[in-house]
């Protein structure tokens, strides 16, 4: 169970992360995924300004060529080991999302498929992305601190940027200066995008430039060059790889495996909200004539004004029209909804009328911390807060001690009690030391801020593109063609115990008997 | 003090007489507490039976009726007969024992927004094969862990838990009736509500006798055939229908109903129009009807979740049929969880799940209408 949370909470954090952070008309551009060509010269192109930034001497770049050619090994590693996962896990996504467009639940065989094949691309990715990171760290003591600070500002979005010629007219004075007054305007909005921004960098660790760029192996050829050198053929291997892929696995079908699979991904989170959601069919109808409505000037709007850096106005305004539409209940499940691929037991599994076994994780937690000894109870503790720093990020040393110190009188308070006193109590106890979702806290805060300032929220994040209206429309249809129902026959299926053969529960009937 | 020396003879003695007097006393703290146990476990007689020729008892709970002989239990697996006597095993033994909001049991007319405490048992009479909490109903109390909880102490704690509700429900209450009858007496003293949740496969008396300290029932309608509740249940349903009117028309309890839709299993539109239309014509149109969402679990673990249209289907049956409030359960958000009045179609009481987000009724009348909703609001 903790497995699973693992996987929907680090995927849906880098799903959320990457919504958040991008307008949708971006996110459809980044859909159509680039050729490998266009990527390779992107790296390249980086890497030269990395290089030329670093201004790297010659011994440096030699020391810098030979993590690369470590880098390299990783990379091949990499590559090849994602090329044999991916039909596997492409055949499980598609299942589980043809599951998902029923809303009639997962089938255990399916769910736990998709779950495993999930997990093991997590843990390829995180562990080539931790050695990757090891290195990058190697390739820094190669560098001097003033090389390493000219990195602070390299950031890995960044695209090239074409010089331009600076309009000095009147109209492009007073667009500069309305740009800088809401600029100013919106700065707490912006400083909470990048608190949100600091809190899921903490969580998910990223390659760096220089592990992305400096060590790549499209980035050698421009290393060579500095360092002098002949090129390594680990480098020219590892290039060709990520250039034409293996005979087993060509580039091309990677790549078209990947795009379906970011497809399905996006098409299962849409549906795992659409099936929380609940929304009717009058909601459906007034959602997508909403956005019909507004979608061809919206996109153009949208995508003029994400350059300008102006806020979205229309999109702004649309997301106003269709928050009337939605419930509270709806907006309570937005607001805690992080994309995801298995949904959470909240959207999934909502505890139900009449359950008796619903016990939270934390109820479990403190029912097994309070018969532990004081040693066990430390190892214990440290091992939920490594967890919880995985999953919400790192705490700072002061609230680490706070947290300690609320955990263990927690649990103090549950061993002194008697079974039934802690069975009454426990849901109490539990919900004071449940572990506060810092990303959702901040991406509240993020939203609140963005409708104060009439930018776009967590319904143009999560709704508001041409995808989710698709699927919107195929549930609005479900929903009116009703259903079509065949009968069990109940003479075939399993069977209940009954009294009719037998009255006591060890032992035969005497009813019969008696009535003889 | 120097120990006196002994020789290797009186030594062996001396060792054998405490290895002796040890085993004695082993055995007799075995003894004693196998005694202790079995009276502890049988501690409240079964008040509705009759002892038969040969030791042998009929119990007269529930409508099954069972014959026992010395030392076996009845099919609900609570009650036994201890040499021509029929005790119950699970009193002050609850393995449940849980503070859930009321709209948890499902109660949806019964002072909403408000906690109680709920008691369950092991043991059920009925042998659902979707059961949701087989873990605890279809196995007896000595076999699964449990709480030690006399009446008082459940009253204690109520107290001390701050809700003026008790509720017997997540195990079927007519498996341990004579604990919850114990508690339901005590907590009418202490005035606190009592909430039963119960399958209703109970005979008319020990009902009867329960519901005179028993301010609210949830009672649910499992199916509308005879042939379901033989095969997929394994009782009967005209009893049940009984029961059911018993409580509407003998007692001042407060009755909801809820059905959970199995799908292909008694999601069939026809009927049920037929059990909402008894309902109408037996209970009248103010008893709330909840259809919940079934999702798979126990022995019908391979069945798809109910389609969230069929509960919506459904519950426009329950409409069309006159019913004035018709409710879903276990989807959430979602419409069909808000209290609406039925006079003006004001929203009263909005809910996400168990959670009452808005409660818009003043004593229990509409804002907008100023009529009275049936129920009981304070």
């Amino acid at each position: 169970m903790n497995a699973r949370r693992s996987f929907v909470l680090s995927t849906s954090t880098a799903i959320l992360m990457g919504l958040l952070l991008s307008p949708p008309c971006l996110r459809a551009e980044n859909a159509d995924h680039g050729s490998r060509s266009r990527e390779q010269s992107t790296h390249e192109q980086r890497a030269r300004e990395l290089i030329e930034r670093l201004d790297l001497s010659r011994l440096q770049a030699r020391k810098c060529m030979s993590i690369a050619e470590q880098a390299a090994l990783l990379y091949i590693e990499g590559y090849e080991q994602e090329a044999r996962l991916l039909p596997e896990i492409l055949e499980a996504y598609d299942k589980f999302a043809q599951e998902d467009r029923l809303n009639q639940g997962f089938s255990p065989d399916v769910e736990q498929r998709t779950a495993r094949l999930h997990r093991r691309e997590i843990v390829l990715r995180e562990r080539i992305t931790e050695q990757l990171i090891a290195l990058e760290e190697q390739a820094g003591k190669v560098l001097k601190s003033s090389q390493r600070e000219s990195l602070n500002n390299f950031s890995q979005k960044q695209r090239p940027v074409r010089e331009r010629t600076r309009r000095t007219d009147a109209r492009s004075r007073a667009r500069a200066a309305r740009r800088q007054r809401e600029e100013a305007r919106t700065k707490p909005l912006r400083e909470a995008r990048e608190q949100l921004r600091t809190l899921h960098k903490q969580i998910h660790p990223r390659i760096g430039p220089i592990g992305q760029y400096l060590l790549h192996p499209f980035g050698a050829e421009r290393l060579r060059d500095v360092a002098r050198a002949r090129m390594p053929a680990i480098l020219t291997e590892a290039a060709d790889v990520l250039k034409h892929g293996t005979s087993d696995h060509p580039v091309g079908q990677v790549e078209q495996q990947k795009a379906e699979i970011k497809q399905l991904r996006a098409e299962i989170s849409n549906w795992n909200l659409i099936n929380g959601l609940h929304l009717n069919e009058n909601q459906i109808e007034q959602i997508t004539a909403l956005y019909d409505e507004a979608a061809a000037p919206t996109w153009e709007i949208a995508r003029r004004e994400s350059r300008s850096g102006l806020p979205y106005r229309t999109l702004a305004a649309l997301e106003r029209d269709v928050e009337q539409v939605l419930n509270t209940g709806q907006h309570q499940v937005l607001a805690e909804y992080k994309p995801c691929l298995l949904p959470p037991k909240n959207l999934k599994d909502p505890v139900r009328a009449g359950q008796a076994g619903d016990s939270s994780r934390y109820e479990k937690w403190l029912d097994r911390a309070r018969k532990l000894s004081s040693q066990e109870l430390k190892k214990q503790i440290d091992r939920a807060l490594e967890k919880e720093a995985k999953h919400l990020g790192q705490l700072s040393r002061t609230e680490r001690r706070e947290r300690v110190a609320l955990l263990r009188k927690t649990i103090r308070q549950a061993s002194t009690m008697s079974d039934t006193e802690f069975e009454l109590s426990k849901a109490e106890l539990a919900e004071l030391i449940a572990a506060p979702d810092r990303t959702l806290e901040m991406r509240g805060k993020v939203d609140t801020l963005a409708r104060k300032y009439g930018q776009p929220g967590i319904i143009t994040n999560f709704m508001l593109n041409t995808q989710f209206m698709d699927q919107l429309r195929t549930r609005g249809q479900q929903l009116a063609g009703g259903i079509a129902t065949k009968q069990t026959d109940l003479a075939t299926g399993p069977q209940a115990d009954n009294c009719d053969e037998v009255c006591a529960i060890d032992g035969k009937c005497k009813k019969k008997s008696k009535k003889e | 003090m120097i120990p006196p020396r002994l020789d290797r003879r009186e030594f062996l003695g001396t060792l054998g007489q405490y290895a002796g007097a040890a085993c004695l006393g082993c055995g007799l703290g075995m003894f004693a507490e196998s005694a202790f146990g079995e009276s502890h476990r049988f501690t409240r007689e079964v008040d509705f039976y009759t002892q038969l020729p040969g030791k042998k008892i009929q119990c007269f709970v529930c409508p099954l009726h069972c014959v026992l002989e010395d030392g076996e239990t009845c099919f609900c697996r609570t009650r036994t007969n201890v040499g021509g006597q029929l005790f119950t095993r699970a009193y002050n033994n609850p393995c449940v024992l849980r503070v859930d909001p009321i709209e948890k049991l499902p109660l949806n007319h019964f002072r909403p927004g408000t906690k109680t405490l709920t008691l369950g048992t092991g043991g059920c009479n009925v042998r659902c094969l979707y059961c949701q909490n087989w873990q605890q109903s279809q196995k007896m109390p000595d076999e699964i862990k449990t709480f030690k909880l006399s009446p008082r102490e459940a009253i204690t704690a109520a107290r001390k838990k701050k809700v003026d509700t008790i509720a017997f429900g997540y195990t079927e209450p007519v498996a341990f009736l004579e604990y919850a009858k114990d508690i339901a007496i005590l907590a009418k003293k202490a005035r606190l509500k009592v909430v039963v949740a119960t399958a209703a496969f109970v005979e008319p008396e020990p009902l009867f006798e329960l519901s005179e300290y028993v301010d609210a029932f949830v009672v649910t309608l499992k199916g509308f055939n005879e042939e379901f509740y033989h095969r997929v249940l394994g009782i009967e349903l005209a009893p049940v229908l009984t029961a059911i009117k018993t409580i509407k028309e003998q007692t001042n309890a407060w009755l909801e109903l809820t059905n959970l839709i199995v799908p292909t299993y008694n999601d069939d539109p026809d009927e049920i129009r037929d059990m909402v239309t008894w309902v109408h014509d037996h209970l009248g149109d103010d008893v709330p009807m909840h259809f919940a969402r079934f999702v798979p679990t126990y022995r019908l673990a391979n069945l798809p979740r109910t389609p969230v249209q069929t509960l919506e289907t459904a519950r426009a049956i329950g409409y069309e049929a006159g019913l004035r409030y018709v409710y879903t359960s276990n989807i959430a958000p979602h419409e069909g969880t808000n209290t609406v009045c039925a006079a003006c179609g004001t929203t009263v009481i909005e809910r996400l799940g168990f959670k009452v987000l808005s409660n818009g009724l003043k004593r229990g009348v509409c804002p907008k209408c100023h009529k009275k909703l049936p129920g009981l609001w304070c």
